[in-house]
């Protein structure tokens, strides 16, 4: 009777482990999903936008990644690390010429690596239309590394991936 | 790939094509990038080992110049000879009229090939 009251009280500490560990991954999942929409959000512009709204948003930017970033990609203007500062200016930069623009992330694929630490893969799709009126459109594989600080999930690493390679 | 598909038309794909083989010169294959919600459509037109490049507009595969009747707007790229790796297609669309460096080709891990269009 003791040796079965035993058994259960495992299984049940086993099964309360499962479900914290699997509540705890889809916890953090969805940290991470939450920042890549407020990436989305954050670099989106639309045709009525104002300075004022373009230097917040510039801002509000830079607020997603840790206070040292490294990119790399093709562009050699942009790999290398960058500080919050660099980023916000990157990005202010690399959002002036369009008079709307739409970022979209699909197929996010999260592994944690380390302790506080996730890498993820992800589809980015930028949509828009430069001031002179030419279309854009480009679709980017990215790996992007993000940790953990102060409960916030921070952009560390951004790598472009060649899908094509020429 | 205009003019073969039209911009913004819909398909659909058929994943199980290159299950028990592997994609041929000229075959329509769907490129994957992260996952499989976005692709690229795209026509094969080179395989692995082959050396491809163009000249004045012409694909040349090892060296010799292929026809391509579904090109049927002007092109004028130029890219230097190149040896298609292992495990790689060299994928091109079929719309060439624009600068060679806007268009999204190259070599990609028959990995990425998720399978062709329907239709």
């Amino acid at each position: 009777m003791v040796k079965g009251k035993h058994v259960t009280l495992t299984l049940f500490v086993v099964v309360v482990g499962i479900l914290a560990g699997v509540y705890c991954f889809q916890t953090e999942g969805k940290n991470i999903k939450k920042q890549f929409k407020l990436l989305s959000k954050r670099t989106s512009k639309d045709h009525d936008e104002n300075n004022f709204t373009m230097a917040g948003k510039a801002r509000d930017i830079s607020k997603l990644f840790a206070e040292q970033c490294d990119f790399r990609a093709h562009i050699t203007s942009i790999s290398g690390s960058h500080t919050r500062q660099e980023i916000s200016a990157l990005a202010a930069r690399a959002r002036l010429p369009f008079s709307r623009l739409s970022i979209r992330f699909y197929d996010l694929h999260i592994e944690f690596s380390e302790e506080k630490t996730a890498r993820v893969t992800v589809t980015g799709k930028a949509s828009g239309t430069l001031r002179g009126g030419d279309l854009v459109d480009d679709t980017l594989e990215l790996e992007c590394t993000l940790q953990k600080h102060d409960d916030k999930w921070l952009f560390t690493a951004i790598e472009v991936v060649e899908v094509l390679e020429k | 790939m205009e003019p073969t598909y039209g911009d913004k038309s819909i398909n659909f794909c058929w994943r199980l094509r290159y299950i028990f083989s592997a994609p041929l010169r000229h075959d329509l294959v769907l490129v994957r990038f992260a996952g499989n919600k976005v692709m690229l459509l795209k026509r094969v037109v080179a395989l692995e080992g082959d050396t491809v490049g163009f000249r004045g507009g012409k694909l040349f595969v090892d060296g010799i110049e292929v026809d391509e009747p579904y090109v049927r707007y002007p092109c004028n790229w130029n890219l230097p000879p190149r040896q298609v790796k292992m495990d790689c297609v060299y994928v091109a669309g079929d719309n060439r009229s624009m600068p060679i460096e806007n268009h999204n080709f190259g070599q990609a891990s028959l990995k990425r090939i998720t399978g062709a269009p329907l239709w």
